[in-house]
């Protein structure tokens, strides 16, 4: 409860930019051609992935402030481009992650669709080699508590694999198992469910 | 606060000895088909004379929960059928309360082959409690005993005298001072909470404000076993219920989860995943020597033990789907149980070790099912909602499990054939993975 607190001024300030900013949707628009559908629909979600892991320091999303309230081809953050303003350096500076990848129900494998999101993933973390990632597996909420654990590790380890497959050295990456416990949407719906199910990658290290 | 709860209820001593003719006789049979149903009055329990004004106001409003706890004890219990107290004859402020002094014509003209009555005391923060239970037909006391409790927890001074009631009538041990664990995230973070049987007292045990789940008993009901966030990962922790000591048991790299008891207490069976697939282990508490059972590319979850300690029924998604497994741990042979349904989760192995409870979906919602250990004999029992999560009371007698409408949860209790399913309130909500204690007495 306490971390919310901390978080909650942000989540504000998020917000009031976002919506302030009346070209953000233009922007997004104008760059989802690069972004896979379900990195681009993750970020239409601002107030909600404010919410920081836990370990992460809180100036970074601060910076993150700055970052949102320019202009979306602003160069020059503490982490280097893909492209000028690509979408992965945004979400990264912003929200201290990479593009999330999404599962089937009760399924650990990696869906065709999410390759090219990792591909990305693996690539920018080649470019910024001194960046560590922590992968979070997480379930939807209709099986059980323990399966579910089980379940968001075997995602989560999956996914790291496949970036060690890409090249990433392991010991830039690390994962973790929240199970049903940390939904990414609230609802008891597919549509809440299917972006529940998910691996995230939060930023651990920068430097 | 824990310890206290835990520790303030004495059995003191017998206020009068049980009439030794009294004792062989059962009552009630309960492997009779149709057990007849005792026909029972209970007296509002005395204030004693020799408390002060003050105290024996307090000692009133007591009666009503002392009296309610009692009612739903023995209506919990099956075994009576309780006289609505405006039939009785009796002026409760006149009668007496021992053998001579009661006329039990009185309580025979009113149907009445069983009669409870009781005396209230309060001695500062000491509740104190004689109840007698009578034949009315005999015209003897069968069970008289006197029970100081806590004035916090007025109920289990109840629970304790309907444990040896239970008892003294069937032969068998009764669950009424067992306890449920469970989950709640009613203030903000998934806490352990414990309760009564019937889900009253219920006090959070974990105030880590992390996420705790799945709590498990140790075999001595001292100790629980549960998983934690509390420093950073998923791991097993032991609490020390008396202590209130913390610790880690198992701290590997992964998940280190589902914990469960041997029946001898001295091994857990756990997943760990490690640089692996969630598989099966079991951790030696002696030793702290790990040991694989099971090695696939799949998850392999929930350990229930058999009674005997010989087997691990658990959920496997090997075959695909999750379906419930019986691993034996001498042979290290697996034998699939479960064909069908999508989702089969939660195996809870009884007492007895007849049957194995689990947790089935086929389309959506969740039900409880049982089926015997060789997979044969599968009978739904819950049809509403979705259901999950069952436990054993240590008598066999009874299932705990969660119950779930449009994502809200709270407990149910019903007999293991599937009848008398019924709410627990326990002023917590959003309940979820309740597991039932052993004996505590």
């Amino acid at each position: 409860m306490k971390r919310y607190y901390k978080v909650l001024p942000l989540m504000l300030l998020t917000m009031t930019l976002a919506a302030g900013c009346g070209g953000k949707k233009m922007i997004n628009e104008d760059i989802a051609g690069q972004a896979p559908p379900a990195a681009s629909a993750e970020s239409d979600k601002a107030p909600q992935s404010v919410v920081v892991p836990e370990d992460k320091p809180v100036t970074e999303d601060v910076k993150s402030e700055d970052l949102s309230g320019g202009a979306a081809s602003k160069s020059g953050g503490k982490f280097a481009s893909l492209a000028p303003g690509d979408e992965l350096t945004r979400v990264a500076e912003s929200k201290g992650q990479l593009f999330t990848v999404y599962f089937d129900f009760d399924k650990y494998n990696i869906r065709d669709g999410d390759r090219e999101s990792l591909s990305k993933n693996a690539k920018w973390l080649g470019l910024n080699s001194s960046v560590k990632v922590r992968i979070e597996g997480h379930a939807d909420e209709r099986g059980e508590t323990e399966y579910n654990l089980a379940l968001g590790d075997k995602r989560a380890k999956n996914v790291e694999k496949y970036l060690e497959d890409m090249g990433i050295k392991a010991v830039r990456l690390s994962t973790i198992s929240y199970g049903e416990e940390k939904p990414a949407d609230p609802g008891h719906d597919e549509d809440a469910w299917s972006k529940n199910r998910r691996a995230e990658f939060a930023i651990t290290s920068a430097n | 606060m824990i310890k206290r709860r835990l520790i303030l209820i004495f059995l003191l001593f017998f206020l009068l000895s049980v009439a030794e003719s009294a004792v062989a006789k059962v009552y009630i049979d309960l492997s009779a088909p149709q057990a007849k149903r005792l026909p029972i009055a209970i007296q509002d329990f005395k204030i004693s004379a020799s408390v002060d004004a003050e105290t024996a106001e307090s000692a009133k409003g007591l009666n009503d929960e002392l009296m309610d706890t009692l009612k739903s004890d023995l209506k919990f219990s099956g075994l009576f059928n309780i006289i609505d107290r405006s039939a009785y004859i009796e002026d409760p402020k006149k009668a007496g309360l021992t053998e001579s002094e009661i006329d039990f014509k009185q309580w025979r003209a009113v149907g009445a082959d069983a009669l409870i009555k009781g005396v209230v005391m309060v001695e500062k923060d000491s509740l104190i409690v004689e109840v007698r239970f009578f034949d009315c037909v005999t015209e003897k006391q069968i069970i008289g005993k006197r029970y100081i409790g806590s004035l916090s927890s007025p109920r289990r001074v109840i629970h304790y005298f309907t444990d040896q009631l239970y008892e003294e009538l069937t032969g068998r041990k009764g669950i009424f001072t067992t306890r449920l664990l469970f989950i709640s995230d009613k203030d903000g973070n998934k806490e352990v909470y414990m309760s009564d049987y019937d889900g009253k007292n219920a006090v959070k045990i974990t105030k880590n404000r992390s996420i705790n789940l799945s709590p498990q008993w140790a075999p001595d009901g001292k100790r629980i076993i549960y998983v934690s966030y509390k420093k950073g990962s998923p791991n097993l922790h032991m609490l020390d219920l008396r202590t209130g000591k913390d610790t880690v048991v198992s701290g590997r790299p992964g998940i280190n989860i589902g914990g469960r008891f041997s029946p001898d207490g001295a091994k857990v069976a756990l997943t760990l995943s490690g640089d692996k697939s969630p598989e099966l282990y079991v951790l030696d508490l002696n030793t702290e020597e790990y040991k694989r059972l099971t090695d696939n590319y799949g998850i392999d979850v929930s350990p229930s033990w058999s009674p005997d300690g010989t087997k691990l029924a658990y959920v496997s998604d090997v075959s695909g789907n999750p379906h419930i497994f019986v691993l034996d741990l001498l042979s290290g042979n697996a034998k699939r149980l479960t064909f069908n349904g999508k989702y089969n989760s939660s195996p809870a192995w009884s007492p007895d070790g007849r049957l194995i409870a689990w947790s089935r979906s086929d389309t959506g919602p969740f039900n409880i099912w049982v089926m015997q250990p060789d997979g044969t004999g599968a009978t739904q029992l819950t049809f509403e909602g979705s259901n999950r999560s069952p436990s054993w009371s240590p008598d066999g007698r009874y299932l705990v499990y969660s119950s779930a409408s449009r994502g809200s949860s709270s407990l149910y209790i019903m007999r293991s054939d599937g009848t008398g399913q019924i709410k627990l309130t326990t002023g917590v909500g959003g309940e979820k993975s309740p597991v039932w204690s052993p004996f505590l007495q």
